[in-house]
């Protein structure tokens, strides 16, 4: 599981890690077994702590083996208790990984997918991982490293190519709207407007939601892995020239791995309470 | 199930406190929030199910 291999991650930063849900503790204690979790699950069979914070699912019917259940969530909390941050997606199937909150919190590093050389700019492809699940919602990085003395242009530059990052859909993705730095001023010889752009190291990132394993089943099958493809699109400039713009093609590339099936032992399972 | 819920307002917001609770972990023991929190704080993770 992989909240357990982010655990030492999180010790290292001074937190700790529970999951809650309205299992049972024997249901816990099936699965913790199973799996080798160590960090604690706590069971809430009856809902009230989920209740209590304000996560109940009500879209599941009542009385059915569903009803309890918490809207999925990760909250990160203070020492004194206090909500941080929080981490609840739209969709039921989705859950934001644990190498993506770290790295939303300033804290985890990116894994390297890829990198290209061009002839003012480098480009690096990351993500947050290389091992993902249906459901997963993580990110992908790109970052562009300009020449010394070259500069690239901010995504709504009047007149140049802005820099741009467009990931190509597929039906089993949800993609979430390209997070760009914020541009700086360029003060460029030949011109008087102001141009906003950026001089240094400029790093993009797309967040991407997998859909269920019904959808990704093809993939699943098929055992090849998750690609995901896209584009950069930029113009690069230095103090006397301006290069014609440029359209990368960018490539990240992960294990999908199945969902854990195996049910608990069948005397454990919660029952419809119809 | 597929319906969006108002995620926005779904748990507790940013700078609020969490209510206290106390619940028995997969080992029977009770937890805590002083317990199973770090020197800054935790990640409370609430999942639907482990037995999916």
């Amino acid at each position: 599981m992989e909240l357990e291999r982010t655990k030492a991650e999180l010790t290292a930063l001074g937190l700790g890690l529970c999951a809650i849900s309205y299992d049972t503790v024997e249901i816990h204690g099936a699965f913790a077994r199973r799996r080798g979790i160590t960090f604690p699950l706590l069971a809430d069979p009856d809902s009230a702590i989920i209740r209590a914070f304000g996560l109940l699912d009500e879209s599941v019917a009542p009385g059915s083996r569903e009803a309890g259940m918490a809207h999925p969530a990760i909250l990160l909390v203070d020492e004194h208790g206090v909500v941080r941050e929080r981490f609840v997606e739209r969709q039921y199937y989705h859950r934001m990984t644990l190498p993506a909150v770290l790295y939303r919190l300033g804290a985890g590093a990116v894994v390297t997918h890829g990198l290209d050389q061009r002839g003012h700019v480098r480009v690096r492809t990351a993500a947050t991982q290389t091992v993902v699940h249906p459901g997963n919602r993580f990110t992908l990085v790109v970052d562009v490293l300009p020449r010394p003395g070259v500069h690239v242009y901010a995504p709504d530059a009047g007149g140049y190519q802005g820099l741009t990052v467009d990931v190509v859909g597929e039906s089993f993705l949800t993609l979430f709207p390209p997070v760009y730095p914020r541009p700086q001023r360029l003060d460029l010889a030949w011109t008087d407007e102001p141009v906003r752009g950026y001089r240094g190291p400029v790093r993009v990132t797309v967040d991407v939601a997998c859909g269920t394993r019904q959808e990704m089943a093809a993939l699943l099958e098929g055992g090849l892995g998750l690609t995901i493809h896209g584009t950069l699109a930029f113009q690069a400039c230095d103090d006397r020239t301006c290069w014609p713009p440029e359209v990368v093609p960018l490539r990240w590339q992960f294990v999908l791995t199945p969902p854990d099936l195996v049910r608990a032992p069948e005397e454990l399972r919660h029952r419809s309470k119809a | 199930m597929n319906g969006d819920p108002p995620v926005a307002t779904v748990g507790p917001a940013i700078g609020t406190r969490i209510p206290p609770f106390g619940a028995p972990d997969q080992d029977g023991r009770q937890q805590t929030f002083e317990s199973i929190r770090g020197p800054r704080g935790a990640i409370i993770v609430f999942i639907r199910s482990s037995d999916w």
